[in-house]
């Protein structure tokens, strides 16, 4: 159990399945977000999380009457009942589905709290929220790219995040090895001979890599309510589908009322043209001559009104495009990595979606590297990868070196480690495709050396 | 000839450059369209450098931009076929700014597209940008537009349209060159369309200020894209009508008379003119080394980056050194320093831009730190 908890061990041992965790610094963390659980009868505001349990506050919603209702312990069945907690993290919602047992209560009054502790969880959603939990302990709201990808932050424990390891430069080779030569020319030929086994031996490992995708991020483009064309996350999207549309009622009503505008004018200059042409006039009955004899015959203000038409028309025309700009097509054969939920309602910039391309020329080894090391790394450089959980070296080349992460749009990488300004980042072309399902995958990167002639000649020398 | 009339001019002691009619009386006969495919930069050139590039911020760049726009996005931009009325610029800027969005946002779109198509493995931004054309050439957009004495402003904004069209089908056309049929609508459009447009004069400033070298801009591009040597030396006549005009130091007359934004509009005169320069430049034609009375296009640039560096070079010019500065902190107006430093080193002009890029002007040549800045 990791949250506190006041009940009696009577309580515990009264819930099925619910064993008592050792209180480690992770699993006994509580993480103060806004969730809300939702039983079979009741709906109830969350106040704090673990990994292995949950408070709610004990005042909540009848789902079926709609009723404002007070629980107590007796609303509750002594075995475990299915919930589902949904917690707001970072443009997100998550939902968890899982088995819960009462074990107690905490406060007094109002403020009266219903203590849970989680008995099932399947493990995947056990992971979404331990990863929750994790970048809550670093002091951020978990996005869905931390929720998705692969591979953990380390967990924070009120101290400094834990830093990647430094990248290890190692050397078979020693520079007392060419201390012997005596000749010069012996000396030299043996120096180009060791720089060149140097350049096969000399390694960089990195333990911070993983396959990524070029992704692109699409912010609300105005405020509205969103209606999505797409499914979920996880989904695929072809070119020019239709991703999503804003529902702005306010531009609709502008347009609505430009549009009336616009035929009061036409219908104005309409009238009065038929003043100004007297023999159109017998077209009409006698309460429009009237009507139009009020106008007067005035061929001036005939033009202005044209005037004044095609300024209307040219209002109307902006007023489509802010309409046109609501909804978008996809720019590319993507994957949808993340999505707002459908319904939600936008203001302009919010985060609506990322897509990302997952085609096999797209996907990169991607490695962070510490800045004061990027000067060993050149374009074009060779090196091989390992995936996680396999043993093969598939050989790789360097594509870029950029000092700024940050800058740099792809998706499968920790966002944390992005926002440290102390690592740049490197990617691998891979010499075979990789598919889509290896997306944040963690992988070893092994560098051969480049390090320029009189460099590598100082390292074989050993000064 | 040709010499003999710009000498013409010159002892007549041309105060603002040339007129209107000393204009049209200038021969510019020598001047024809060489190669009709040229554009204003070697689009595959450009590409192979760009696949290759190590510098990390033109590497984002193209990453950026290789992500791509849906076509259909595009297509859906409202079109733009109705009479125009805009209302003007400094008199009513509040509703300038709503009623122009659909101009500039044209404008966005076909340099999009050509920036997309220029790092693309495929022909889909190409063939996108050529069905946008030809959807607003079939409705003959822009064609038509209201032009009064007293308003000219929806002439002044179809300008920039015409241009940015003709310079983002230049870099689009070599991978489309199949569909002649949709690119004959589309270039005869816009033949019709440069070819309305400047036939209106203009009043006393715009038939000859910067306005005139937006005209000349188009004329220039379209000239060339439509082998139209008409238009091309129209284009042209507005570097001799600068350099004609120029005082000694560089600075423009009709720009200084702006007052307060005489640094705006020194520097927003050469946002069209290089570009002019740069097209006749890709027609065998040196344009930048041209020299009238010891005046060439270098000598504006150096008055633009004095005034850049110190407003007290304005004092002959102007009554206030009071200047509006805005213009500084918009970096489109920036924009054209790639193309000068790509062809003219000056340190000063790259510190300026250093910390900018990448640099994009909307209308007048796109995305120009991608298309000429060379850092490896």
């Amino acid at each position: 159990m990791s949250i506190k908890v006041t009940g009696t061990a009577e309580a515990w041992d009264m819930v099925p399945g619910v064993v008592d965790e050792p209180r480690d610094g992770r699993t006994y963390s509580e993480v103060v977000l806004p969730f809300v659980a939702r039983s079979d009868n009741f709906v109830l505001q969350g106040t704090k999380f673990s990994i292995g349990g949950f408070e709610l506050l004990h005042e909540g919603t009848d789902v079926i009457t709609g009723d404002q209702v007070v629980l107590d312990h007796k609303a509750f069945a002594l075995n475990d009942q299915p919930f589902q907690l949904r917690i707001n993290l970072s443009g997100f919602v998550l939902e968890l589905a899982i088995r819960a047992g009462f074990v107690g209560m905490e406060g007094e009054g109002a403020d009266q709290r219903l203590l849970f502790a989680i008995t099932d969880i399947s493990p995947r959603e056990e992971q979404a929220l331990r990863r929750v939990i994790r970048a809550y302990l670093n002091g951020q709201i978990a996005n869905a790219d931390d929720v998705m990808r692969a591979m953990d932050d380390p967990t924070g424990t009120g101290k400094a995040p834990a830093k990647p390891a430094e990248v290890v430069v190692r050397s078979n080779w020693k520079p007392r090895m060419i201390a012997g030569f005596a000749s010069v020319l012996c000396a030299l030929i043996l120096t180009v001979s060791l720089i060149s086994i140097y350049d096969k031996y000399m390694i960089i490992e990195s333990s911070f890599a993983s396959v990524t995708a070029p992704k692109v991020d699409i912010l609300s483009p105005g405020m509205g309510r969103l209606e999505l064309a797409v499914g979920q996350a996880g989904d695929t999207v072809s070119r020019d589908d239709p991703l999503f549309a804003l529902r702005a009622a306010k531009i609709e009503a502008d347009l609505d009322l430009s549009r009336a505008r616009l035929a009061f004018l036409e219908a104005s200059r309409d009238r009065r043209g038929l003043i100004i042409n007297p023999r159109d006039v017998s077209a009409l009955d006698e309460p429009q001559i009237k009507a139009v004899q009020s106008l007067g015959p005035d061929a001036a203000s005939i033009e202005l009104l044209e005037d004044e038409i095609s300024l209307e028309i040219g209002r109307m025309k902006a007023l489509e495009l802010r309409l046109a700009a609501l909804s978008q097509f996809a720019p590319c054969d993507c994957v949808v990595s993340w999505v707002q939920e459908d319904g939600a309602w936008l203001i302009e910039g919010d985060p609506l979606m990322t897509l990302a391309k997952t085609g096999p020329d797209h996907l990169r080894v991607e490695a962070l590297i510490p800045l004061k090391d990027a000067k060993n790394f050149t374009n074009g450089q060779s090196a091989f990868v390992r995936l996680a959980g396999t043993q093969r070296l598939i050989p790789a080349t360097i594509e870029t070196i950029l000092l700024d992460g940050q800058t740099r749009p792809r998706i499968g990488f920790p966002t944390w480690l992005r926002k440290d300004h102390s690592l740049g980042s490197v990617t691998f072309v891979v010499q075979e495709p990789l598919p889509p399902s290896t997306i944040g995958v963690p992988a070893d990167v092994f560098v051969t050396d480049r390090l320029p002639l009189m460099e590598k000649f100082k390292h074989v020398a050993g000064y | 000839m040709r010499l003999l009339i710009v000498m013409f001019w010159m002892f007549a002691g041309a105060a603002w450059g040339l007129t209107y009619e000393e204009r049209l009386a200038l021969d510019l006969s020598d001047y024809k369209v060489t190669d009709s495919t040229a554009g204003y930069f070697d689009v595959d050139a450009r590409r192979a450098y760009l696949a290759g590039v190590r510098s990390e911020m033109m590497r984002v760049e193209v990453s950026h931009l290789k992500m791509g726009r849906s076509c259909r996005d595009m297509l859906q931009l409202p079109l733009l076929d109705h009479r125009a009325v805009i209302p003007g610029f400094y008199e009513d800027q509040e509703n300038w700014r709503e009623v122009a969005r659909p101009y500039l946002a044209f404008e966005e779109a076909v340099h999009e597209l050509a920036a997309a198509q220029l790092v693309a493995t495929d022909r889909y931004h190409a063939d996108c940008l050529v069905d946008l054309l030809h959807k607003w050439a079939v409705a003959e957009a822009f064609e038509d537009f209201h032009y009064t004495n007293l308003r000219r402003q929806a002439w002044y904004q179809i300008e920039s349209p015409i241009f940015a069209a003709a310079m983002a089908l230049s870099t689009v056309r070599p991978f489309v060159t199949d569909r002649h049929r949709d690119l004959d609508v589309v270039e005869a459009w816009l033949k019709r369309l440069a070819r309305l447009h400047a036939s209106y004069p203009g009043g006393r400033g715009t038939c000859c200020n910067n306005h005139f070298y937006r005209r000349a801009l188009y004329g220039a591009m379209v000239g060339v894209l439509t082998q139209d040597n008409q238009l091309f030396q129209f284009g042209v006549s507005a570097i001799y009508s600068a350099l004609a005009g120029a005082e000694p130091d560089g600075a423009l007359p009709l720009e200084m008379e702006r007052g307060e934004l005489a640094a705006h509009y020194q520097n927003y005169a050469l946002m069209y003119l290089v570009w002019i320069a740069q097209i006749a430049e890709r027609q065998g034609y040196d344009l930048f080394g041209l020299n009238i009375d010891g005046k060439s296009l270098h000598t504006l640039v150096s008055f633009n980056m004095a005034i850049l560096e110190d407003l007290r070079v304005l004092n002959r010019h102007v009554s206030t050194l009071d200047q509006k500065l805005t213009y500084q902190q918009d970096d489109q107006y920036f924009a054209w320093f790639e193309l000068y430093l790509s062809r003219f080193p000056r340190q000063d002009m790259e510190d300026v831009i250093a910390i900018r890029r990448p640099l994009y002007n909307r209308s007048a040549g796109g995305h120009t730190t991608l298309i000429y800045f060379t850092p490896d």
